[in-house]
């Protein structure tokens, strides 16, 4: 029974997204071209909704009605254990058209009050993750290479493993503690991960260093070649998994790299405590073209607890001929937006030290 | 920062009086609950950093490029335009050069972009940030952008509700519940309009930062309703609570007088182009009043936005508004107001399309309410560079059509035959150096440029069509004239090698790349003529679209500008003013009838007429050999 559910889900899937690649290019659907008797408002929505699904069975139903409650249905199946007829019933709400619509706040076009279709799929989605989470959860610890590369397979599976390692999904059976990984398997899918690069590969890094805190999955998830917004988002919260030094040897890294994650590294490391993060780094970096605005915001963050305007104006001083190191000189006084940092701007103005007219009148302007 | 800080003062001492709190609830991947909603894919959070990521910035590092960027580059000046309700400065950021005056001495034509003028529209600021990011990247191109650094008056406001912006990512992954709702109600009233958080769409006067005060997150104004034009025609637009409340009278907000301080810096009275961003639905709401010439060319705009977003694979639709009907948003306000070119971009997701998922369903999410405005964060970078083009292009159309600047003619020994060039400001004239007397057979380089870069080039170094466009491109160039036996018709060949982008044998680019071509030809001597003496008068006549298909200004003489909706002094071919140009046939040249060929006299004809008359004549001719050869 459970085969026959599991090969219906998969057909379901496929047919899924089959239909999901074929995108129409034409135009959004007008008001116009909406019968009257399926365009509702506001209101009208908002009554439906409040009130009780079970008061609408069995009477004569508008649209509306007949949409919330095909949705509420689809909402409420659980995509744990999922019968024959519950798959069959989201492989056909997954294909469900749209019949009740709303006017678009901005213009003519209608726009459908429930999007049963795309709940639908996402609830078969669901159903294989949690399938997959029960062939990935025995090979977690005995076979990591296995698990690596089946974890790494499909999306399904991608989720399923990260669900596994967050520990953070209601337990299904047998399901492995993320706990229970020594820091010999880490390491191991770790290197798995690493070999595979993948964006998958740092979906499942980044799940390891959540649960695991483990320093080298970090530094192969922020030093991977692939461009992930995961690396962004992980990076941001860099301090919540190691110390202050740690993140230090991390963040210098990453900006000596001058890799995409360079800027957001700059300021994640002027948030580092004074008694660990090297001011010099930051003032040397405003002299870069592509990192010195960010240099400058780093500093200028720092001048909310121990500013230094001398050493803004010294450099200014020093780096007269350089349009970069004098334009982010200047912003490090612009973005402290403190009454000590204009009247340095001013006295950078008076005493001549700015070469470049351009930034004069900008400077000028700030000042106005 | 003292206001600030009382507001926040304020805000706990209300919070601890017991006045009643929202219930907070969360946006997820996976995971739905009584106050949890999943929408499929990780909810993205801001990032601080001041270079484009797979992301969303925060807005203090969007703020701190966007000032990087004024003060680093020479073409890109900051101006406070005001305050909001929170008292945070409001940048507004012009493009061009320093002297307001196009190459030709023109006053500039302006164009004003406004960005996040809803918070939860986190693609919005991302958008026109990355415009912002490539009009200075790409100020040394000599071609499109250095062209409207030059010409034009790029206006661009990239957050104007700030406050709200800002209290959308105080809150990244959190909303409170739909008004009428309450603990007890489930997940789906609770998440069905989500009115502060993430989902803040209004301003925030008298609106603290806490997310969980019942008593003001339903408050604030639609700076989107809050126009002269149409004020108050929408039910909720006069309703405090509604999402769409216009505020107490039309402009009342400080963020909306700042868009107009925006405006004025064009100046007004130059402007050309508006787009308001939004997110989301994949469209364009192309506001329509009661001016076809206005409309006409706003709406060939759109399409060619459409296309060069379709020829990079998303497809923003042009709905077109009904003829004088409209909302109170800033696109129906300035389309209204200054009869200019504007519209509502809503970036995507797309919504409503037939066969495509709506909002966040679109990147395979669940489709939960109000998805669309989270956009994934691994979609916003390309999503940023496909309209980035879309968006220029557009400031090249409205920069204004292409006219001809100067047009020389050389023979092979490199000396001027003719040359004449176009000068003055709105009354141009046309000075002609050299006027010498061509000959039929010889050959010639012709030399044509143009006010405008006229072409692009693909990577590998070939003219190409601008994205997505279709225009023609190579220019087509003719020799008219009537030698007393009929009107005649040549055509030079001028192919898309003849664009120059570098020195051909002594001739280049004016100022931009490919904004002149030269063709060597030989002056055809099957020219008809009725005498084998004097000279004959031919004009040349050169058509050409730039690459955005607008079609040359006919007559260079008359300045083109924008006024009443439409373009003045743009000529066709005959020259009429309208909103279509045309050929250019101001070069008059003469031509030696020596090598040219008798030809019998016709009243009038078209191009070709002589054919017949040659034919004779070399009939005539075998015939005369005949004679000779027997006379032997």
């Amino acid at each position: 029974m459970k085969n026959i559910t599991m090969t219906a889900l998969y057909v379901a899937l496929g047919l899924v997204a089959i239909k999901s690649s074929h995108a129409v290019e034409r135009g959004p659907l007008l008001m116009s071209e909406v019968p009257s008797g399926q365009v509702y408002s506001e209101s009208d929505i908002a009554t439906i909704k409040s009130q009780d699904i079970e008061a609408h069975k069995g009477t004569d139903t508008s649209s509306l009605v007949k949409e919330y409650q095909l949705y509420t249905k689809v909402k409420g199946m659980a995509v744990t254990g999922l019968s024959d007829e519950g798959v069959s019933f989201l492989n056909q709400a997954s294909q469900h058209k749209a019949t009740a619509f709303q006017r678009h706040p901005e213009g003519p076009i209608a726009v459908p009050v429930f999007d049963v279709a795309s709940l639908a799929k996402h609830k078969l989605f669901m159903a294989d993750v949690y399938h997959q989470q029960k062939e990935l959860s025995p090979l977690l610890n005995a076979a990591p290479a296995s698990f690596a590369r089946m974890s790494t397979a499909t999306p399904a599976n991608t989720q399923a493993a990260k669900l596994l390692l967050e520990r953070s999904v209601p337990k299904a059976d047998g399901e492995v503690s993320s706990a229970l990984i020594s820091s010999t398997m880490t390491n191991l899918l770790v290197d798995q991960y690493k070999h595979i690069d993948s964006e998958s590969s740092l979906v499942l890094l980044k799940a390891l260093v959540e649960a695991t805190h483990n320093y080298y999955a970090a530094e192969v998830l922020l030093t991977s070649k692939q461009k992930s917004p995961l690396k962004h988002q992980f990076l941001e919260s860099l301090g919540d998994y190691f110390s202050d030094r740690e993140q230090e040897v991390l963040l210098k890294q990453l900006v000596a790299n001058e890799s995409e994650l360079a800027s957001q590294a700059l300021i994640k490391y002027g948030q580092l405590p004074l008694s660990i993060l090297d001011a010099d780094l930051l003032y040397t970096k405003l002299a870069d073209p592509k990192l010195g605005a960010s240099s400058a915001l780093s500093i200028a963050r720092l001048f909310e607890t121990s500013p230094d305007y001398a050493r803004v104006m010294k450099h200014v001083k020093a780096h007269q001929k350089s349009r970069a190191a004098t334009a982010n000189s200047l912003l490090v006084l612009k973005l402290a937006d403190t009454a000590e940092s204009k009247a340095a701007l001013q006295d950078i103005l008076d005493k001549g030290y700015l070469q470049f007219e351009d930034m004069k009148v900008e400077v000028s302007s700030w000042l106005n | 920062m003292v206001k600030l800080t009382a507001c926040m003062v304020a805000s706990a001492l209300v919070f601890m009086s017991g006045v009643a709190s929202a219930e907070v609830l969360n946006y997820t991947e996976n995971t739905n609950s009584n106050n949890q909603l999943a929408i499929g894919y990780p909810v993205p959070t801001p990032v601080d950093s001041l270079t484009a990521v797979d992301g969303f910035r925060a807005y203090d590092s969007l703020h701190s490029q966007h000032q990087s960027l004024a003060i680093t580059h020479a073409e890109v000046r900051s101006n406070v335009i005001g305050q909001t309700h929170n008292n945070r400065d409001i940048y507004v950021y012009r493009f061009g050069d320093s002297d307001n005056q196009t190459n030709d001495g023109l006053t500039e034509p302006a164009f004003l972009i406004n960005g996040t003028i809803h918070a939860r529209e986190w693609q919005s600021p991302e958008v026109v940030t990355e415009l912002m990011e490539q009009l200075t990247e790409k100020k040394d191109d000599q071609s499109v952008v250095e062209y409207l650094l030059d010409n034009t008056n790029i206006i661009i406001l990239p957050v104007m509700n700030i406050d709200g912006f800002l209290q959308t990512q105080r809150f990244p992954t959190q909303v409170t519940q739909s008004p009428g709702t309450n603990a007890g109600s489930t997940p789906g009233q609770k998440f069905s309009q989500p009115r502060d958080g993430r989902m803040r769409r209004k301003n925030m006067p008298n609106v603290d930062e806490v997310l969980s005060t019942e008593g003001d997150r339903l408050s604030g104004v639609d700076l989107n309703r809050n126009g002269t034009a149409f004020f108050g025609v929408q039910p909720g637009n006069s309703d405090p609570d509604s999402l769409i409340y216009g505020g107490v009278s039309a402009q009342s907000e400080p963020e909306t007088q700042a868009l107009l301080a925006a405006a004025q810096l064009g100046p007004r009275n130059r402007l050309r182009f508006y787009q308001d961003t939004h997110s989301f639905s994949r469209v364009l709401f192309v506001p329509q009043p009661n001016n076809s010439r206005r409309n006409t060319i706003t709406n060939s705009l759109a399409a060619k936005f459409q296309s060069t977003t379709q020829a990079q694979g998303a497809n923003y639709f042009p709905v077109i508004d009904q003829v004088g009907s409209g909302i109170p948003t800033t696109a129906d306000y300035f389309a209204f107001t200054d009869l200019i070119p504007t519209w509502t971009l809503e970036i995507e997701p797309p919504q409503g399309f037939s066969g495509e998922p709506n909002g966040g369903a679109f990147y395979g999410g669940t489709g939960a309410s109000h998805s669309g405005f989270i956009m994934p964060d691994s979609e916003i970078n390309r999503t940023r560079n496909q309209l980035a083009p879309a968006q220029i292009l557009m400031f090249y159309h409205q920069a204004g059509p292409a006219h001809v600047k100067e047009v020389r003619l050389v023979d092979s020994d490199g000396n001027d035959v003719y040359s004449a060039t176009w000068s003055g400001g709105t009354a141009r004239s046309l000075g002609v150096a050299t006027n010498n007397t061509l000959e039929g057979g010889e050959s010639y380089s012709l030399y044509v440029s143009f006010n405008k870069p006229m072409r692009v080039r693909n990577t590998a170094g070939n003219i190409a069509q601008y994205t997505g466009q279709s225009v023609s491109l190579s220019p087509t160039v003719t020799i008219t004239g009537n030698g007393g036996s009929g009107n005649f018709t040549r055509s030079i060949n001028v192919t898309n090698s003849s664009w120059l982008n570098q020195d051909v044998d002594g001739f280049t680019f004016s100022q931009y790349h490919d904004d002149a071509f030269k063709v060597d030809f030989t002056l055809p001597t099957d020219i008809p003529v009725s005498a084998t003496t004097g000279n004959t008068d031919i004009n040349i006549n050169i058509s050409a679209e730039d690459l955005a298909g607008l079609e040359l200004d006919a007559n260079p003489a008359t300045a083109v500008d924008w006024s009443g909706g439409a373009w003045t002094n743009y000529e066709n071919s005959n020259g009429q003013a309208g909103i279509n140009g045309g050929t250019d046939s101001s070069y008059n040249l003469k031509v030696s009838n020596q090598n040219l060929t008798l030809s019998e006299p016709q009243s009038s004809g078209g191009g070709g007429g002589s054919i017949p008359w040659a034919l004779l004549v070399l009939l005539g001719l075998c015939g005369l050999r005949r004679v000779n050869q027997s006379s032997h």
